[in-house]
């Protein structure tokens, strides 16, 4: 007996008259996607070196030359001179205004 | 038919020897995506499905098997997906088969004789083993290539391929 299945009855199939072509057209439609895809991240790029060019350009035409070579330690702000300034200006030092924690009340009732 | 030249002409985006692979499997490739989805619009789209992702695909091919076998594995894989992602070839053949029993019962005995008969008793296999029963016995696969298309071991397709014979004679067997 024969082992195999004698497939000799069954029809076999051809490709549509057009499936190549369709081939070559989702191939093509595959390829011009890929071109601007490579346009796009080329702009992209070129789009971030003149955005680090720039920066670069702007912080060394920025910087103030008066204030270049000042220690970290002489920089304060604007609101520390002006306290440091009112100090002993005023008549009253302001104790009374100051707001009590709830953990000084609290020690404050205990007593 | 040297195949080398096709592969090369392949790796650099020619067309020409895309056409010439096409003339060459693209009747096989149809045919066993055919005998899987047994769909024929299914396999039409599997078979260009296949064709262009063959200039991608050559670029990792090295050429240590015949393109038929690799042009199978491809297919196989492809349909095997589709029906996964469908989740419906078990569905499918279960509706076919009630389709398949009704139409046997209207029809004269005669009708299994011809190959209809044994598309319908194939149709009784799942899919995957279907493919490997078309191409070992219709497209005269050797072993060693259905393990390089399968990836499964020798004997493990020796069985699955006889018990898929018995099942296909038993239907037409019962049915005649």
């Amino acid at each position: 007996m024969r082992e195999e299945i004698d497939f000799s009855s069954v029809e076999r199939l051809t490709p549509r008259a057009d499936s190549f072509n369709r081939v070559l057209a989702r191939l093509d439609k595959q390829e011009s996607n890929v071109i601007p895809f490579k346009v796009i991240s080329g702009l992209a790029l070129a789009a971030s070196v003149a955005i680090v060019c720039v920066s670069v350009i702007l912080s060394v035409f920025s910087v103030d030359t008066d204030t270049e070579n000042m220690p970290m330690g002489n920089i304060v702000s604007l609101d520390d001179v002006a306290w440091y300034s009112s100090l002993g200006n005023e008549d009253s030092c302001d104790f009374e205004e100051l707001e009590e924690s709830p953990a000084i009340s609290y020690l404050t009732a205990r007593k | 038919m040297d195949e080398r030249k096709v592969f090369d002409g392949l790796k650099k985006g020619d067309r020409s020897s895309l056409a010439l692979l096409w003339e060459l499997h693209s009747k096989n490739v149809l045919n066993l995506a055919f005998q899987m989805l047994k769909n024929r619009d299914e396999a039409e789209d599997i078979l260009m499905d296949v064709f262009v992702s063959v200039p991608v695909r050559v670029q990792g091919f090295r050429g240590d098997s015949a393109f038929s076998t690799w042009l199978y594995r491809i297919t196989v894989n492809a349909c095997l997906m589709k029906l996964r992602a469908a989740k419906r070839h078990r569905e499918l053949e279960e509706l076919n088969h009630d389709v398949i029993v009704e139409e046997n019962l209207s029809r004269a005995e005669s009708v299994f004789a011809d190959g209809e008969a044994l598309q319908k008793a194939l149709a009784e296999l799942p899919a995957e083993t279907r493919g490997m029963l078309w191409l070992k016995d219709a497209e005269e696969m050797s072993i060693e290539d259905l393990v390089d298309v399968y990836g499964m071991p020798s004997g493990t397709i020796k069985a699955r391929l006889s018990r898929a014979r018995t099942v296909v004679r038993e239907f037409l067997k019962g049915k005649l």
